[in-house]
């Protein structure tokens, strides 16, 4: 059988016209805004400009489009999770970074990614000097329960970043804690993992200043 | 040798080799008589045909082979015709025509006046009717028999020894004295047919006008009671129709059509020619699967397969589109695809000028997609599918135009990682064919 010819095959898909058969590589258009100071959390505004991963079913008459993506910042997993309108990603910045810049990655579900090499700049805080913990009474083990952090030091009354949560014992839920206001964060916590046993919750922020609480039993 | 004597001979030779006819009564009596019984006795391989210009001429069963029985039955109309019998072998050649003439005699009673008490006889055509006496106020009714042709009777009256006569019109209609045949039923596309012009008497030839729609006659015997043409059809008729006239009188008409086929039956292989075609629709794969189907194609008859088996091109065009809501908005999509393909179509059957055809073929399926996401950009892709699919097609001969209905199955996924359709399913086309010249 003659083979048909590179020109034949060429015009007839031509004929269909010409468009790549993968969907393109999403952007990052903008990073708003592009810095923050360490110790001062942060609402960044991450815009894409992505063709999301979609699907027509003719048969069915139906067509779906797949939300979901990861934001980054230097590698860390931030939020949202999933597409948001127009492309406009609001990703709170947690005061969990050095100074220095961080890349900034948007990964879809199909797999693209966009990437902006050194998109965002941490800047140096002011850090408290410690933290102290309100007396904690013994608690239920998946129970939550409040915790009253204070920053204590000469720069306790600025500080609005967060703050890592750890126990000596079991775990503890959330992992980082919300923004200080004024110097104070009251946060919402579950331990789980133990029973009848003593417990002390640490905090840390990203300089390494700690605060501990007292020792309390988890029933 | 003259012209005359020739086509004389041809007859005779034609008359040597044409059925032996014998009927009985040799004539009707329209109203008495039910009809004639024929025999008829015939050599050759093809079918003994038989046709009359008025009245209906019955095939009967049983008999040896090579002799076939008839009956004759004359029309419901009284009056005097001649009916023309027509008896030949159908054998795809020149016909050997058989041309049996049977009067049919009308009867009647012919009223008249005379004197009260007159002998009343009526001459038609030679022959006495009567006598019949005149009541006593000189009515009299004589019945008689007219022959075919006879238009006028005689009465003769005598009354105390004078006799009187007055010829008195008879009223009778004049019939159609032509009849003709178109043979063989099916003429081949590149073969003839013969058109046989039969008189009920005999006539001047040269007075004869035939029209053939679909073909060119041309005469080749002539005799002073019939003539016989050869048709030879034009390119892409489906039919011969052919029209007789004959100048001077105006009763005398006669019509026989006959079917073009794609070969001769039995025979060897007709060459239809190529042609091209365009065809338009409408196709339903389910769901959004629906839209738009055009298609332009061209064909190569298959001389191996007596033209019955055709090699087909075409590319086409099909557009639908699908507009769907999704957790971030609605997305548009749509999807154009040119098939190019290739089939191969079987005509099954031919009647007249309509014809049905099955079909099947595969091809190649480019297709274009375009969609808009919601909050995205848009997107194109293209992609290669391709296609199979079997078909049913009813078609009608329009002069050299075939126009056809199609109802085609066809399986054509059209698949990317974003696209599921199907360019297939059922199509209802419509659509033209045309020889090349």
């Amino acid at each position: 059988m003659r083979p048909a010819s590179p020109l034949s095959l060429s015009l007839l898909l031509g004929l269909a016209g010409c468009g790549p058969s993968a969907l393109p590589a999403p952007t990052i258009s903008s990073i708003e805004p592009g810095e923050m100071v360490a110790s001062e959390g942060a609402f960044v505004v991450v815009t894409l400009d992505a063709v999301l991963p979609f699907r027509a079913s003719y048969g069915k008459g139906e067509a779906s489009v797949d939300p979901a993506l990861v934001v980054t910042f230097g590698g860390v997993p931030l939020g949202p999770n999933q597409y948001e309108s127009e492309g406009r990603l609001s990703v709170p910045v947690p005061t969990l970074f050095s100074p220095g810049s961080y890349d900034v990655s948007v990964r879809l579900a199909d797999g693209r990614e966009a990437l902006a090499v050194d998109g965002f700049t941490v800047n140096p805080g002011l850090w408290p000097d410690s933290y102290s913990l309100e007396r904690i009474d013994n608690q239920r083990r998946n129970v939550p329960f409040g915790v009253v952090i204070r920053a204590q030091g000469p720069n306790a009354a600025s500080f609005r970043g967060n703050v890592t949560l750890s126990v000596n014992r079991g775990q503890v839920s959330p992992r980082t804690s919300g923004l200080f206001s004024a110097g104070i964060r009251a946060e919402t916590v579950i331990v789980s993992g133990v029973f009848s046993q003593s417990v002390i919750l640490t905090v840390t922020d990203s300089e390494g200043h700690t605060g501990a609480s007292n020792s309390f039993t988890v029933n | 040798m003259s012209p005359g004597l020739l086509a004389a001979l041809s007859f005779c030779m034609l008359a040597g080799a044409a059925p032996q006819v014998s009927v009985k009564p040799t004539r009707v009596v329209l109203g008495r008589d039910k009809g004639v019984e024929v025999r008829v006795s015939s050599h050759g391989s093809g079918n003994l045909r038989a046709v009359a210009n008025v009245g209906a001429l019955r095939e009967q069963s049983g008999g040896p082979k090579g002799f076939q029985r008839y009956f004759y039955s004359p029309p419901s109309d009284r009056f005097p015709q001649v009916a023309v019998l027509l008896f030949w072998v159908e054998d795809g050649g020149r016909p050997e025509v058989k041309v049996v003439r049977v009067p049919l005699v009308g009867r009647t009673e012919l009223e008249a006046t005379s004197e009260p008490g007159a002998t009343v006889r009526v001459e038609v055509a030679k022959a006495i009717f009567g006598p019949v006496k005149a009541d006593s106020r000189g009515r009299v009714a004589v019945p008689i028999e007219v022959p075919p042709g006879t238009t006028v009777a005689t009465v003769l009256a005598e009354f105390r020894g004078l006799s009187t006569s007055r010829v008195v019109p008879l009223g009778v209609p004049r019939a159609n004295p032509l009849t003709a045949i178109l043979t063989p039923d099916k003429v081949a596309a590149d073969g003839e047919g013969f058109l046989v012009v039969a008189h009920a008497a005999s006539f001047d030839p040269a007075g004869l006008e035939v029209r053939v729609e679909g073909g060119r006659a041309e005469r080749v015997a002539a005799d002073s009671d019939r003539v016989l043409y050869r048709v030879v059809p034009e390119r892409g008729a489906g039919q011969l129709r052919a029209k007789v006239s004959l100048r001077g009188d105006p009763e005398a008409r006669a019509f026989a059509e006959s079917e073009v086929l794609g070969e001769v039956p039995g025979g060897p292989g007709t060459r239809r020619r190529p042609e091209v075609g365009a065809s338009a629709g409408y196709f339903w794969a389910g769901g959004a699967n629906a839209g738009l189907a055009v298609a332009l194609g061209a064909g190569y008859p298959l001389p191996a397969a007596s033209g019955r088996l055709t090699l087909e091109a075409a590319v086409g065009f099909r557009s639908w589109s699908l507009s769907a809501g999704t957790v971030l908005g609605g997305l548009r999509s749509a999807v154009l695809a040119l098939p190019v393909e290739a089939g191969l179509r079987v005509t099954v059957l031919e009647r007249g000028a309509a014809t049905l055809s099955g079909k099947v073929g595969a091809g190649l399926l480019p297709f274009r997609h375009s969609a808009t996401p919601p909050a995205g950009r848009s997107f194109v892709e293209t992609g290669l599918g391709y296609e199979a699919y079997a078909s049913l097609q009813g078609g009608f001969r329009a002069g050299p135009v075939e126009l056809f209905a199609e109802l085609r199955g066809t399986i054509a996924p059209v698949r990317t990682a974003r696209l599921d359709a199907d360019a297939g399913g059922l199509a209802l086309l419509g659509g033209a064919r045309f020889p090349l010249p």
